[in-house]
C-alpha cells in the first residue's frame, strides 16, 4: 500500500483507500433492545479500530466486549434512551481513522466513544475528539506519551506503556538473562514500549533493533540477533509481525526467550509463529477476567452470547461502556446531544473507584486510570489451550 | 558507523537466498520488457497469486498440517511449486488479455499499458483482500516441511529452507535459459524482442509469442509465491507488493529486457541489502536497496548486462 511507484500509485492508492473508506464504516447496529423501557430515543455509543484487515484478531474482541456491554445496558433497559454501536473500521491504521472520526462526531446521536483501539490512531485523532467535546475512552491503547497531549475529553482504562515498559523490564531482569536483544517495527506503540523496555534494562539491552512491518522477511534481522545470542529477545509489536518473527528466529536456530507484549496477546500468534510459539510469552496491563472476583459471571455471559471466550482488552471494553452508561444515567431523552455528551466527560472526570469487571475506575487528571504496577500481567502462549494463558501479575511473580 | 564484520559471512548468504528469490520474480518483469518494451506492473499480483494457490489447494482443500517426510515430502513440494506456478501462469495469462491485448488491438499509447496494468494489479489484490478469497489478514501456509539444519557455510547455518529455495531456482534459471536459448518459441521471442516488424514478417505469431511470455513469467513467479509460502509459513493479500518492487529494481539492476541480466541483479540486489546490515541497521536495508534504481538509470541506464533478451 505504500510502495514507492511514483506519483500515478500514489493518486490510485488514494482514490482507492477512500473508496475502501467510505465502503468500511458506517456500519450501524442498531441493538434489539430486549427489555428496555418505553423509550423512542437513541443514544449512539461510536467505537473504531482495527475491526478489518492484518490487526482485526486484536481489535476484534475489544468490539465483541463493547457490543456486548450494549446490549447488557438495552436488556436491563435503565437508561432514558437506548443505545446503540457505531462501529468504524480503521483497520488500526492512522491514516484512515481520522475521517472516520469525523464521521463518528457528525452523528447527532453519539454521546461518547470507546475506543480508538490502538495507539497511532489515538495520537492522530485526539484533536478532533478534543475539538468536538467528545469523551473517547480508549481501552487498550496503551503509548505513555497519549494522556500527554493535553485532550481534556480523553480517557483510559489501561495502564500505559510506561507502567507496562518497567515491569516488563523488571520481570526480564527477574529471568537473570546475560543480555537481552530489543526489536520494535518503528509504529507508535512499539517503538514507545520497546524503548521504554531498552531503557529500563540498561547495559543488558542491545538494540533496538528495527524491522519493517510490511515486509515478511526478517532474515538480516535474525541473522543479527543469531550473532548477538542473546538469552531473551523482546519485541514491541503486534502479532502479524510478532509471530513470523518468533518462527524466524526459531528456524534461524536463536534459541532465546521470545517475550512481546499486548498487541501480540491474540490466539493467532500460535499460528504466525509455529514452532516459535512454544515458551514465547506476552506482557499485558489486561487480566485475565476468570481470574478476577466476580469476572467469571462476564466470561460465562460473553461465552454464551458470542459462543467462544472474550479475548484481549474484551473485558476492559466492556467496562468502557458501563462506566459511560453510569454517566447517562441522569439524563433524559430531552436532554440536548452537547449536554449529554459533556455530561459524559464531566461524570468521567470525576468518577472515583467505578467498580468495573477489571478494576476500580478513578481518571487522573489527564484522564490516565490509576493503576499501580500490580495492573501488569505476564501470559505464557499453551499449545494444548491455543492462546496465552496467564503466570499472574508481575508484582505478585518477582514478590515469590 | 560501526561495522560488525563477524556478520559478513551469514548475511552474504541470506543475501544469496534472498536474492535468488528476487532474480526469480524479476523474470517475469525481464521478460515482458523484452518482449513489448513495458514494465508489467501487474507481476506483483501474479506473484501472489501462486502463493495463494498453492495455500488454497494444499491447506484449506488438502488440509495439510503435520510436517512430512521423506518421498511424501518431495511429491507435496513438487506439487505445491507447480500448483503456484500454473496459478500464476494462467494469471498472467488472463492478465494479458484481460489488460494488455485489448489496448494492443486499439494501439493504445506505452503510458495506457502502463496505467491498466497498475489498475489490474491493485484489482487483483484487493479482490484477493476480500473474505470469500483470501481476507485481509495473514494466513498460515501448511507446514510441510520440518525446518532442520542441512549444513553450515560462512559461518551460517543453512537449513532445508534456504536450500530448496536455491536449489528450485537454479532448476528455474537454467530451464528457462535452456528454453530461451535453444527451442523454437525462445527463438520468436528473441526474435520479437529485438524487431517486431521483421519478426512478424518471419512468420512469427505475434499474439501467441506474447501470451507465451506472459506464461513464461507468470509460471516462475508462481513458483517464486509458493516457495514464499513454504519459507514463511504465511500467505496475505498484500505479499507481492515488496517483493515485486525489490524484483523490479534487480531487473533494473541487471538490464531490463534481458534474463541473465534479472538472475544477476536479483542475487546483486539480495546482496547489497544485507550488506547494508553489517554497518547499519537493518530498517536501512529498504533505503539502500531503493537508491540502486536512481544510480542505475543515472550511471548506466541499459543495467548491467545491457538490454539483450538472450545470452
Amino acid at each position: 500500500m505504500r510502495s514507492p511507484r511514483g506519483l500515478t500509485i500514489a493518486a490510485t492508492v488514494l482514490a482507492l483507500s477512500l473508496v475502501a473508506a467510505a465502503c468500511g464504516g458506517d456500519e450501524e447496529t442498531a441493538s434489539d433492545g430486549g427489555g428496555g423501557g418505553a423509550s423512542d430515543c437513541t443514544w449512539a455509543i461510536g467505537t473504531i479500530g482495527a475491526l478489518s484487515g492484518d490487526l482485526a484478531s486484536i481489535g476484534g474482541p475489544i468490539r465483541d466486549g463493547i457490543a456486548y456491554a450494549v446490549d447488557q445496558q438495552n436488556e436491563q433497559g435503565d437508561l432514558a434512551c437506548e443505545l446503540s454501536l457505531q462501529e468504524e473500521d480503521s483497520q488500526g491504521d492512522p491514516e484512515q481513522a481520522p475521517q472516520l472520526v469525523q464521521s463518528l462526531i457528525q452523528n447527532e446521536e453519539l454521546v461518547a466513544v470507546v475506543g480508538p483501539y490502538f495507539s497511532g490512531e489515538t495520537l492522530a485523532t485526539g484533536d478532533i475528539f478534543d475539538d468536538a467535546g467528545v469523551a473517547f475512552l480508549t481501552p487498550s491503547a496503551t503509548n505513555e506519551t497519549i494522556d500527554d497531549q493535553g485532550w481534556d475529553t480523553f480517557f483510559r482504562g489501561v495502564g500505559d506503556d510506561a507502567i507496562q515498559g518497567a515491569q516488563a523490564a523488571r520481570y526480564i531482569e527477574s529471568l537473570e538473562p546475560a543480555s537481552v536483544v530489543v526489536v520494535h517495527d518503528n509504529q507508535d506503540y512499539s517503538k514507545g514500549l520497546a524503548d521504554t523496555v531498552a531503557k529500563e534494562l540498561g547495559d543488558i539491552a542491545e538494540g533496538p533493533l528495527i524491522i519493517n512491518p510490511e515486509e515478511t522477511d526478517y532474515s538480516s534481522t535474525v541473522t543479527q540477533i543469531a550473532e548477538i545470542g542473546p538469552d531473551l529477545v523482546f519485541y514491541g509489536g503486534y502479532t502479524p509481525q510478532a509471530g513470523p518473527l518468533a518462527r524466524q528466529l526459531r528456524e534461524g536456530n536463536v534459541d532465546a526467550t521470545f517475550i512481546s507484549d499486548d498487541g501480540s496477546k491474540d490466539p493467532t500468534f500460535g499460528d504466525l509463529a509455529g514452532p516459535g510459539a512454544e515458551g514465547a510469552q506476552v506482557t499485558c496491563p489486561c487480566a485475565d477476567p476468570a481470574e478476577i472476583e466476580g469476572g467469571q459471571e462476564f466470561v460465562d455471559g460473553m461465552e454464551q452470547a458470542n459462543g467462544e471466550l472474550p479475548g484481549t482488552y474484551a473485558a476492559e471494553g466492556f467496562d468502557s461502556v458501563n462506566i459511560i452508561a453510569e454517566g447517562l444515567a441522569d439524563f433524559t431523552a430531552d436532554d440536548s446531544i452537547e449536554d449529554v455528551r459533556s455530561g459524559v466527560v464531566e461524570y468521567l472526570d470525576g468518577v472515583d473507584g467505578y467498580a468495573g469487571v477489571t478494576k476500580d475506575y478513578t481518571f487522573d487528571d489527564n484522564g490516565q486510570v490509576e493503576v499501580g504496577p500490580e495492573g501488569i500481567f505476564v501470559y505464557e502462549w499453551d499449545d494444548a489451550v491455543g492462546n496465552f494463558a496467564i503466570i499472574g501479575s508481575i508484582e505478585a511473580e518477582l514478590s515469590q | 558507523m560501526d561495522c560488525n564484520t563477524a556478520l559478513i559471512g551469514p548475511l552474504f548468504l541470506q543475501g544469496i537466498i534472498l536474492g535468488s528469490l528476487y532474480a526469480l520474480i524479476a523474470l517475469g518483469y525481464t521478460m515482458v520488457y523484452g518482449v513489448l518494451k513495458l514494465i508489467n506492473f501487474a507481476h506483483d499480483s501474479v506473484f501472489m497469486v501462486g502463493g495463494v494457490a498453492a495455500f488454497y489447494v494444499f491447506g484449506s482443500a488438502l488440509g495439510l498440517t503435520e510436517p512430512l517426510t521423506g518421498f511424501a515430502l518431495i511429491v507435496a513440494l513438487f506439487g505445491v511449486l507447480m500448483v503456484g506456478a500454473l496459478a500464476s501462469a494462467s494469471g498472467a495469462t488472463l492478465l494479458e488479455r484481460g489488460a494488455y491485448r485489448p489496448l494492443r488491438r486499439r494501439g493504445g499509447a506505452r503510458l495506457s499499458f502502463l496505467i491498466s496494468a497498475i489498475g489490474a494489479s491493485f484489482f487483483a489484490t484487493y479482490l484477493f483482500q476480500q473474505d470469500f478469497l483470501l481476507g485481509a489478514g495473514k494466513r498460515q501456509f501448511p507446514n510441510l516441511m520440518e525446518t532442520s539444519g542441512a549444513f553450515s557455510a560462512f559461518g551460517s547455518p543453512v537449513n532445508n529452507k534456504d536450500l530448496l529455495i536455491v536449489v528450485a531456482v537454479v532448476i528455474c534459471l537454467v530451464a528457462l535459459d535452456r528454453v530461451i536459448n535453444q527451442t523454437r518459441i525462445g527463438r520468436s521471442i528473441r526474435a520479437l524482442s529485438e524487431d517486431v516488424v521483421a519478426a512478424q514478417l518471419m512468420g512469427v505469431n505475434v499474439n501467441r509469442v506474447i501470451v507465451t511470455t506472459f506464461l513464461i513469467g507468470g509460471f516462475f513467479g508462481g513458483v517464486a509465491g509458493a516457495l514464499y509460502g513454504v519459507n514463511f509459513a504465511n500467505v496475505a493479500w498484500n505479499m507481492g507488493f515488496i517483493p515485486g518492487v525489490k524484483a523490479f529494481t534487480a531487473a533494473v539492476l541487471g538490464g531490463i529486457g534481458n534474463i541473465r541480466g534479472a538472475m544477476v541483479g536479483g542475487i546483486l540486489l539480495g546482496l547489497i541489502e544485507n550488506m547494508s546490515v553489517v554497518c547499519i541497521g537493518a530498517e536501512w536495508a529498504n533505503v539502500v536497496a531503493f537508491s540502486v534504481l536512481p544510480l542505475v538509470l543515472i550511471f548506466r541506464p541499459t543495467g548491467l548486462l545491457g538490454e539483450r533478451i538472450g545470452g
